[in-house]
């Protein structure tokens, strides 16, 4: 972890609906990535990709498309939590001088026919039970866990939309989001439902688009020049209760401790957070695993914290409000964070901000999600 | 007609069935009839007006099942499956 300095981060902007496929959107991250740094393609020593919709092609295709020798070389398509992955992976490979420079991108590209495809073949739990009887869609899974989450901590509508709503005024700050309009509680509680539950403001816009970030060496020429940012602690833990609980419960709830030790920090330390937020309930499980507040005490957090903004929150306007571009929503909240710390976020940018947390959250088994990841950067 | 799956080793019973008893580790089920449960949470989806439903067996295992009607939380159903189709009837049958 001492070894490894985050150079920089991209985004391409997200958009509904685009021709462009996804070979060419890795491929345009990737060479954003490098104007951006001043970083040669030929000193890119390693490589990992994140998307869904690459296939057949996989990272080494992109290599040979770039004109890249990587030494280290990764593909994940672990859903909300493929970034952190690679990330994780990448590290070590700096470690163990594996490679020296890293790019890791992610992005995907859906149409309404690959999306369904999506869904449908999302994994042989979800062709086999969940598509044959009508449930293949994760709003009905997630509609399922607000409903529980709603009752056992005596949250309204309101509460939910809330989150949704400061997140949408973040993105109201963000020229790159894909909805920046402001969104009032009345918008909200009438918008077109998905569900009994559900809204359209609760749930995740599919969109397309790409994200990359450079990490290298600490030592890498690149590094020394360049204002960059540490890893202060990253944890994982997938499957954690085989699908045996009740999924209001991540994995996070059981590396929070590890986390904020090997970070040497507590949760009142950090200054910008992005919490993955496929639908809202997630981020309040999430933040509470976390111990941003107790259990049971989710209303009050979103009256202290949320409403007035004093935890800065998926700044970017999260990807409620910018879409998730498939495994690219996995690396989303990272570049916010990133572009954060490095005091690039213009309108949006959290004054003096030293340290972030990040955290991936996704891959639907058969009630809910079975991967979960946190990380704690901060400005070198 | 419905089973789960109870590990030889522990007696717990689990759905999907999967490699490994996550209870215990063994590896060897047998598949026993559990179609007789209650609705532990349910929800609607808006377009296809189909209601998805979490059911608690007698067996503690939770099924995701489509019911055909609406139901309630704490009713008593009786679950059908037909391939993969796995369906929860409020009428409830007595299979013991």
């Amino acid at each position: 972890m001492q070894n490894t300095r985050i150079i920089d981060a991209v985004e391409l902007p997200y958009v509904r609906h685009s021709e462009e496929n996804t070979a060419s959107l890795l491929q345009r991250a990737v060479l954003e990535l490098v104007q951006k740094t001043g970083i040669n393609l030929q000193d890119i020593d390693g490589l990992g990709v994140s998307s869904f919709s690459y296939a057949p092609d996989r990272a080494i295709d992109l290599a040979w498309q770039l004109s890249i020798k990587p030494s280290w070389l990764h593909d994940d398509s672990n859903g909300g939590v493929s970034a952190l992955n690679l990330l994780q992976h990448a590290m070590a490979a700096l470690a163990m001088k594996q490679a020296t420079a890293i790019v890791l991108v992610a992005g995907d590209r859906f149409d309404a026919d690959t999306f369904h495809k999506l869904l449908t073949e999302y994994n042989s739990t979800n062709r086999d039970y969940l598509y044959p009887i009508g449930a293949a869609s994760p709003n009905l899974l997630f509609s399922l866990l607000t409903k529980q989450h709603m009752e056992q901590n005596n949250l309204s509508p309101q509460d939910y939309g809330e989150l949704v709503i400061q997140q949408r005024r973040w993105a109201a700050k963000n020229p790159n989001a894909l909805y920046q309009n402001p969104l009032s509680m009345d918008d909200y509680l009438d918008a077109r439902a998905v569900s009994d539950v559900l809204g359209i403001y609760d749930c995740v816009p599919v969109a397309v688009g790409a994200n990359a970030i450079l990490l290298t060496h600490k030592d890498h020429p690149i590094a020394q020049q360049n204002q960059t940012i540490k890893v202060k602690a990253l944890q994982a833990l997938h499957n954690y209760d085989d699908q045996l609980g009740n999924g209001l419960k991540t994995g996070l709830s059981q590396i929070k401790d590890r986390l904020w030790q090997q970070a040497e920090l507590t949760p009142n330390d950090i200054d910008v957070s992005a919490i993955y937020d496929d639908y809202p309930v997630m981020v309040l499980a999430q933040l509470e695993d976390l111990g941003f507040f107790e259990p049971r005490q989710a209303k009050s957090f979103i009256e202290q914290s949320i409403r007035s903004q004093k935890l800065a929150l998926n700044t970017s306007g999260g990807q409620l409000s910018c879409g998730q571009a498939g495994t690219a929503g996995s690396m989303h909240g990272l570049v916010e964070v990133i572009t954060q710390l490095k005091g690039q976020a213009a309108e949006r940018q959290i004054p003096l901000a030293q340290n972030g947390l990040v955290t991936g959250y996704g891959m639907v088994q058969y009630r809910y999600c079975m991967c979960a990841a946190a990380l704690v950067l901060s400005i070198n | 007609m419905f089973y789960t799956y109870q590990c030889q080793c522990c007696q717990q019973h689990i759905f999907p069935k999967r490699a490994i008893c996550p209870f215990c580790y063994n590896r060897h089920f047998l598949k026993k009839e559990d179609a007789n449960g209650i609705i532990q949470n349910y929800t609607i989806d808006q377009r296809s007006q189909a209601v998805i439903s979490v059911v608690q067996t007698t067996h503690n295992v939770l099924v995701v099942t489509q019911s055909p009607h609406v139901i309630a939380i704490g009713q008593p159903v009786y679950i059908q499956q037909n391939k993969n189709k796995i369906l929860s009837f409020s009428d409830q049958e007595t299979t013991s």
